[in-house]
C-alpha cells in the first residue's frame, strides 16, 4: 500500500500504473492521487472542447468517475492518461451531439463576423491586436468538434500526432488532416484572408 | 535540396515538431535562402502562436477532487462491483420482467426465453452472440460458416450501457480472424458504428484460411473496449451455401 501521509521524493513518484494497481485493489486514496495529477489537464481539454456554455466541470468529473468504474478492466501495461482522455473525449462528443441541435449556430457565425478582421489586413499587424486571442478562441469554437479536439490537444496540451491519434483512436494521418483543415479555417476567420500556400502533407 | 512546394508542405509538421531531424534541417536550410518560404513560415508561426495564446489553461475548480471522490465512494458503496457486471445486468433484467409479467413469473419467463434463444442459436444458420458488461454492450449477428475467398458480412449492434440500451454511435469496430487458437490475427474490417450504434460489416474472407477459425469483433475505444470471440468455420463457398440452405429448411 502507498503511504499517503508522505510526500513522494522526486524520482520516486508513484507511476500511474502503480496507482492503478492500488485502485484495482480497492483504494480510493490511490485514485485521489490520479485525480489530482490529471484533473487540470482533463478539465481544460473538456472546457475548450465543449466551449464556454458547457459544464466542463461536470463532464471532466464524470470522465474520472467512469474511469474508476471500469478500472478493473484496465489492462496491465496500458497507459492511464490516454485512456482517461479517450473517456473524456467520448463524453465531450456525446455532450456536443446532445447540445448540437439546440445550439444557435447563427449566433456563433454573427459573433465571428463582427469580430473578423477587415479584408486584406496585414497579418503582422493583426497579430498585435489585443482582441486577436478572443477572435481566435471564437474561431476555435466554431470548428467542428473533431477538429477542435485535435487543435486543443495539439496547442493546449502540446501532444504529438501519435498521442492525439491514440487518444482519439484515429490514424495519425487523420490527425494531420484535421489539424490542417482546422488551421485553414482559423486563418480565414482570424486574419480574414486566404491562408498561406502550405501544401498538402509530405 | 528540396523544392519550395516540398518545403511548404512540411511547414506545419515542422512547427509541430513532427519532422525528423533531417527534414527539419532541410527546412532550416531552405528558409535561410528562400525569402518566400521564410515569409510563409513566419505567417504559420504566427497562427500557431495565436492558437496557443487563445487556449489558456486554468486550474480546475477547488471542489473538483472532492466531487469526483464522493461520486467514486458512492459508486463503491452502491455495490459497483458487487456480484459482478453480469449479475447486475441479470438483476436489472429480472426487475424489468417482473414489472411486466408479475414478480412470481419473472424467473420461469427468463428460463423459457433463454431456452428458446439457445434452441434458435443451435439450429439457426445465424448465431446470436451476447455479451454483457457493466458498461457498453455489444451484440454480434454473424454467420458461423464463412465462404473461403468470398465476401461475408455480419452485423454489430452496440449499446452505451446495458441499463439504458442507448445506442453507441461512432464506436470503432474492427473484425479479425485467425486459424483456430493459433497464428496471427488478420484484420478483415475496420469501421465505426452509425448513429444508431450499428454497423453492417462486409469483408472478404481470405482464401488461405480453411476449417476451424476464430473470428474476433472488437468494439469501442481503449476506454470502452469489448472483445467478442466466436468460433467460425471457413468452408468452400459451395459447401457453405448448401449448409446454409439445409439449415434454413
Amino acid at each position: 500500500m502507498l503511504a499517503f501521509d508522505l510526500q513522494p521524493m522526486p524520482g520516486f513518484i508513484d507511476s500511474d500504473s502503480a496507482l492503478i494497481q492500488d485502485c484495482q485493489a480497492g483504494s480510493v486514496e490511490a485514485f485521489g492521487v490520479l485525480v489530482s495529477r490529471h484533473r487540470d489537464g482533463v478539465y481544460n481539454f473538456v472546457r475548450h472542447t465543449i466551449g464556454p456554455n458547457g459544464d466542463a466541470q461536470d463532464i471532466a468529473q464524470e470522465a474520472f468517475v467512469r474511469a474508476y468504474a471500469s478500472i478493473h478492466r484496465f489492462r496491465d501495461g496500458a497507459r492511464f492518461e490516454p485512456w482517461l482522455y479517450t473517456i473524456a473525449a467520448n463524453l465531450c462528443r456525446s455532450h456536443l451531439r446532445q447540445v448540437g441541435r439546440r445550439r444557435d449556430r447563427t449566433d456563433a457565425d454573427q459573433n465571428l463576423e463582427s469580430l473578423a478582421a477587415p479584408p486584406n489586413c496585414d497579418p503582422a499587424y493583426v497579430v498585435e491586436r489585443q482582441d486577436e486571442h478572443r477572435r481566435m478562441l471564437a474561431a476555435i469554437q466554431s470548428l467542428p468538434a473533431d477538429q477542435r479536439m485535435v487543435v486543443v490537444l495539439r496547442h493546449l496540451q502540446e501532444r504529438s500526432y501519435n498521442q492525439i491519434a491514440e487518444i482519439l483512436d484515429i490514424p495519425v494521418t487523420t490527425v494531420e488532416h484535421r489539424l490542417r483543415a482546422a488551421r485553414t479555417v482559423l486563418w480565414k476567420q482570424v486574419y480574414g484572408e486566404m491562408p498561406p500556400r502550405h501544401g498538402r502533407g509530405a | 535540396m528540396s523544392s519550395c512546394p516540398q518545403i511548404l508542405a512540411r511547414l506545419h509538421r515542422y512547427l509541430d515538431g513532427e519532422l525528423q531531424d533531417l527534414h527539419a534541417h532541410e527546412v532550416n536550410l531552405h528558409v535561410a535562402h528562400c525569402a518566400s518560404c521564410a515569409a510563409e513560415l513566419e505567417k504559420l508561426r504566427a497562427l500557431h502562436r495565436s492558437t496557443e495564446g487563445a487556449l489558456r489553461n486554468e486550474a480546475a475548480p477547488p471542489e473538483f477532487d472532492t466531487g469526483v471522490l464522493q461520486a467514486v465512494q458512492r459508486f463503491k458503496e452502491g455495490g459497483g462491483y458487487g456480484g459482478g457486471p453480469f449479475a447486475m445486468a441479470m438483476r436489472r433484467l429480472h426487475d424489468f420482467i417482473s414489472s411486466i409479467v408479475g414478480p412470481g413469473f419473472a424467473r420461469p419467463f427468463i428460463l423459457v426465453a433463454v431456452g428458446c434463444l439457445a434452441l434458435f442459436s443451435t439450429y439457426g444458420a445465424y448465431e446470436n452472440v451476447f455479451h454483457r458488461s457493466s458498461g457498453p454492450q455489444t451484440v454480434v449477428l454473424a454467420q458461423t460458416t464463412l465462404p473461403q475467398g468470398e465476401s461475408a458480412s455480419l452485423r454489430v449492434l452496440t449499446y452505451q450501457d446495458a441499463k439504458t440500451q442507448a445506442p453507441l454511435p461512432d464506436a470503432p469496430v474492427s473484425i479479425q480472424i485467425r486459424s483456430n487458437s493459433a497464428g496471427e490475427w488478420q484484420q478483415l474490417y475496420k469501421g465505426s458504428t452509425n448513429q444508431w450504434g450499428t454497423v453492417d460489416a462486409r469483408f472478404q474472407v481470405p482464401s488461405h484460411f480453411q476449417g476451424d477459425c476464430q473470428l474476433q469483433v472488437l468494439t469501442g475505444t481503449a476506454a470502452t473496449a469489448t472483445v467478442l470471440t466466436c468460433p467460425v468455420k471457413v468452408m468452400n463457398p459451395r459447401e457453405c451455401l448448401e449448409l446454409n440452405r439445409a439449415a434454413r429448411r
